[in-house]
């Protein structure tokens, strides 16, 4: 997602990296690219920018506006895989190839101004798998080949500066199993982190601050993770395995205490001491400041339209909500009868325009026969060509336990609200 | 026969016990069908014939001008098509100006001239100048077209229409600026008690006694889909600021939270001992309250149905009407001791209080009036509307013409502009415009 929610970037296996506007359904443009993609990420703040991490190749900045690219250093040109992320804010690049090394990177300049090693037991090395930063903090973890998770303070990083040798906050794994993790990320708060198992469908909760292992979700036997997602403000988990997205979320208790307000919920029973006026039918013990305390409280301006931005919504150096973000899609109720449907075909999930006479709901996706719309324009589209990596054409990126072949990069429904309720 | 909706009957308010409607009406003598008093001979069409011919329609979405779409962005949150609606707003300004003079100049020979004088006397009659401004809302448009009782009167989020429910079992689209009838939407068996507009005015929600809910499309005027599962009147709904739910309340003193694409309930709340009278979504569309004629008033988090807070004044009359404020802080109640009060919820502090007005049988709306000077503006069973200043608590003017209940008021989003409903002895609504 871009930051303000209105456009999305994908790779799919036809290596071609594509941006979409989410109201429009419209593709905005396309990058081929001669491997296949590892992985795509918006800069956090300027969304003119995406990261790529193609295959066999070092990770590649691309500019939406001028479809420019520029290749992003690396520690050692015979790297077959790096993969990389972008930091919190987006002022620095991470980097991390098969040989465990990180490279800190500024994003404007590509300047070094870190890097380390990470080594396991004696000081072998083992590749990193991924990268991910918290949303809140400036904590981050990385993913190994060696299947554990290290956890570190990017300040830390910051301060070691290049050939450093910081210490991680946090290992985390699965000494029983010594369970490969397919995907972690940090909860929205920063306070958690979840794995999903490469090897079967568990997720693996840790608390990031004492290194504990809080819980473990088991999704359907016999399924393959693929990804793992936290919401960024609610304690909700989405997983996708073999076809289906799980949505995990905390049973909700019922705050019996919230219906009767007079009544206080204890833990266990206490022994109630009567007051000496319990039973007086005056109250003498009552206290008279009662009174005034609410006639000065009604003489207080009161605001009834300022709206405070809410904290969740905000970075720590940003005091406003973005006006513009787009946070919900026009939703319109599903008509199943055609007769009784005043648009024609089924509204689809997108409506741009409620009040337009005659044109109907438009569908992007829908080539029209008619000619009475205008034929949709093609998206523009970029060839990326990187040094020494020859054009697979289609080979496509294998995708673990399932059929090779293009994946349609389809818009999905909205999540409803169901779901989550 | 005489048509009316738990609303308009004020059913179920005596002693708090379930009575039925039909008993009720025949204490009150039913509600007769006198034809309206205003306008001569035909009144129905009279008064709405001079209001089209002093204002030709201007309407910059109907030409096809405005085509970007009503996505949510945080900037329109609370204040649905804000951004949108002012710009109509800036389009028609001149336009507007001229309409106020023109129809008010014909609006006074058929009326009493009650408006006119009373906005005169609530100017003049206090010489002592306070620092608080008053308005000065006049009527502008009455709009004839309801055949029995109003029961709720609401504004578009984008400002461009009005809507109103009635126990003649339709709900008519007017034209917000020049009160100019522009739709019927037909299809519920029985009354309607409330009606609600989706927050990028495309769609409505009404609220019925024939037990169900239905959400039309404002564009073409056809019911999309019918909501059922309530097992009694539904009485009050409203959309979520996205517009993906509704809620509801019904005599069966449960709220129901439907899902409009599918039209499904997704949850019952089932925690009121009386017929819910009121149900609300804060302007994040994270909260929900309720009020019901138990007395109570209770806080819910829309996401997961939980009760957050309860909130219990003493005597605990019933409570006939609640709403967040514009910022969701603050919830304004309305009880049937003739009283609204503005309460801080979080701090479970009551910070105001309205009184004056005449509140005892019917749940009236009531509403914030933000455009201009800061006003609770109600309804009441004196026949006025009741404007207060938000702040002093002090009656700042009654707006005076309606000749039964005035069972709703509701505020312009952006234009000091009041609209009200009343009853069956009057049946209109009427549009006070203030500057």
């Amino acid at each position: 997602w871009s930051r303000d929610g209105h456009k999305l970037v994908s790779a799919s296996t036809d290596n071609i990296v594509s941006q979409w506007d989410v109201l429009s359904g419209d593709c905005d443009q396309r990058f081929r690219f001669p491997s296949p993609i590892l992985k795509v990420q918006y800069h956090p703040r300027d969304q003119n920018k995406v990261l790529v991490c193609p295959m066999k190749s070092a990770p590649v900045m691309l500019t939406l506006s001028d479809s420019k690219h520029v290749v992003l250093p690396v520690d050692d040109d015979s790297d077959l895989n790096v993969v990389a992320s972008f930091d919190r804010r987006g002022e620095y690049i991470y980097t991390g190839n098969a040989k465990g090394k990180i490279l800190v990177l500024k994003t404007d300049s590509q300047d070094l101004v870190a890097s380390f090693r990470v080594t396991t037991g004696t000081s072998n090395t083992t590749a990193i798998k991924s990268i991910e930063f918290a949303r809140k903090g400036s904590c981050f973890l990385i993913n190994t080949a060696d299947r554990i998770i290290r956890v570190y303070d990017g300040r830390e990083i910051l301060t070691c500066g290049r050939d450093g040798e910081p210490e991680p906050m946090q290992k985390l794994q699965d000494l029983v199993n010594r369970t490969p993790w397919k995907k972690c990320c940090f909860s929205g708060d920063g306070e958690y982190i979840v794995a999903g198992s490469a090897r079967q469908h568990a997720l693996y909760i840790w608390e990031k601050s004492i290194g504990n292992l809080v819980k473990i979700l088991h999704g359907t036997r016999g399924e393959l993770l693929l990804d793992v997602a936290w919401h960024p403000v609610r304690p909700i988990i989405a997983s996708i395995s073999s076809g289906v997205v799980s949505i995990w979320a905390q049973n909700q208790v019922e705050n019996w205490s919230a219906f009767a307000p007079d009544f206080k919920e204890l833990d266990e029973n206490v022994e109630y001491e009567e007051r000496e006026s319990e039973f007086d039918i005056e109250d003498e013990d009552k206290s008279e400041p009662e009174q005034t305390g609410a006639d000065a409280a009604e003489d207080e301006e009161v605001d009834v339209t300022s709206v405070d931005p809410i904290a969740a919504f905000c970075s720590s150096d940003e005091e406003l909500e973005d006006s513009k973000a787009l946070l919900y899609l026009p939703i319109a109720p599903e008509v199943e009868d055609p007769e009784e449907n005043p648009y024609g075909p089924p509204p689809d999930a997108v409506q741009t325009s409620l009040m337009d006479e005659g044109a109907s709901s438009e569908k992007k996706r829908q080539s029209s026969t008619d000619g009475s719309q205008p034929p949709k324009k093609k998206p523009k589209t970029t060839n990326i060509e990187l040094q020494g990596v020859p054009n697979d054409g289609d080979r496509g990126l294998p995708l673990e336990g399932s059929a090779k072949g293009k994946v349609q990069a389809e818009l999905s429904q909205p999540l409803t609200v169901a779901d989550i309720l | 026969n005489a048509a009316h909706c738990s609303r308009v009957e004020g059913k179920g308010t005596e002693g708090r016990k379930k009575t039925s409607g039909l008993s009720f009406a025949q204490a009150q003598g039913g509600f007769p069908h006198k034809s309206p008093r205003f306008g001569s001979g035909g009144g129905r069409g009279t008064l709405c014939a001079c209001a089209r011919l002093c204002c030709p329609r201007v309407s910059s979405l109907r030409s096809g001008e405005e085509s970007e779409p009503q996505a949510w962005t945080s900037g329109n949150r609370a204040h649905a098509g804000f951004r949108l609606a002012s710009e109509i707003c800036l389009k028609r300004t001149g336009h507007l100006a001229s309409l106020q003079t023109s129809s008010f100049r014909v609006m006074t020979t058929k009326e009493s001239g009650g408006a006119k004088a009373e906005s005169a006397l609530s100017s003049s009659a206090n010489p002592s100048k306070r620092v608080s401004e008053k308005p000065n809302y006049a009527l502008k448009f009455t709009l004839v077209g309801h055949t029995e009782a109003v029961s709720s009167v609401k504004f578009s989020p984008n400002g461009e229409w009005l809507a109103s429910s009635s126990a003649d079992k339709v709900i008519i689209i007017w034209g917000a600026y020049d009160g100019k009838h522009e739709k019927t939407l037909k299809g519920h068996n029985l009354e309607i008690s409330d009606v609600a507009w989706s927050s990028d005015s495309g769609h409505l929600v009404s609220a019925s006694d024939d037990k169900t809910l239905k959400i039309w499309d404002v564009r073409s005027g056809k019911c999309l889909k019918t909501l059922t599962g309530h097992s009694d009147y539904v009485f009050c709904c409203n959309f979520n600021p996205p517009s993906n739910l509704i809620i509801s309340g019904s005599f069966d003193e449960s709220m129901k939270i439907w899902e409009v694409k599918t039209g499904k309930c997704l949850k019952t709340l089932s925690a009121h001992s009386d017929p819910v009278s009121a149900v609300h979504f804060n302007c994040s569309g994270s909260l929900i309250v309720s009020g019901s004629y138990d007395g109570v008033c209770r806080i819910w988090d829309a996401a997961s149905g939980q009760c957050l807070k309860t909130l219990v004044d003493d005597d605990n009359p019933p409570v006939s009407f609640v709403k967040f404020s514009p910022n969701g802080k603050y919830i304004l109640i309305a009880t049937l001791n003739n009283t609204l009060k503005l309460w801080d919820y979080s701090r479970g502090r009551c910070l105001k209080t309205y009184t004056g007005h005449k509140n005892e049988k019917y749940c009236i709306f009531a509403s914030f009036s933000v455009t201009g000077g800061k006003w609770i503006v109600s309804g009441s069973e004196d026949n006025l509307v009741y404007i207060w200043n938000l702040q002093t608590k002090e009656i700042v003017q009654k707006l005076q013409g309606h000749t039964d209940v005035v069972i709703s008021a509701a505020c312009h989003p952006t234009e000091n502009i009041i609209a009200s409903a009343a009853l069956g002895n009057d049946k209109t609504v009427k549009l006070w415009m203030s500057n």
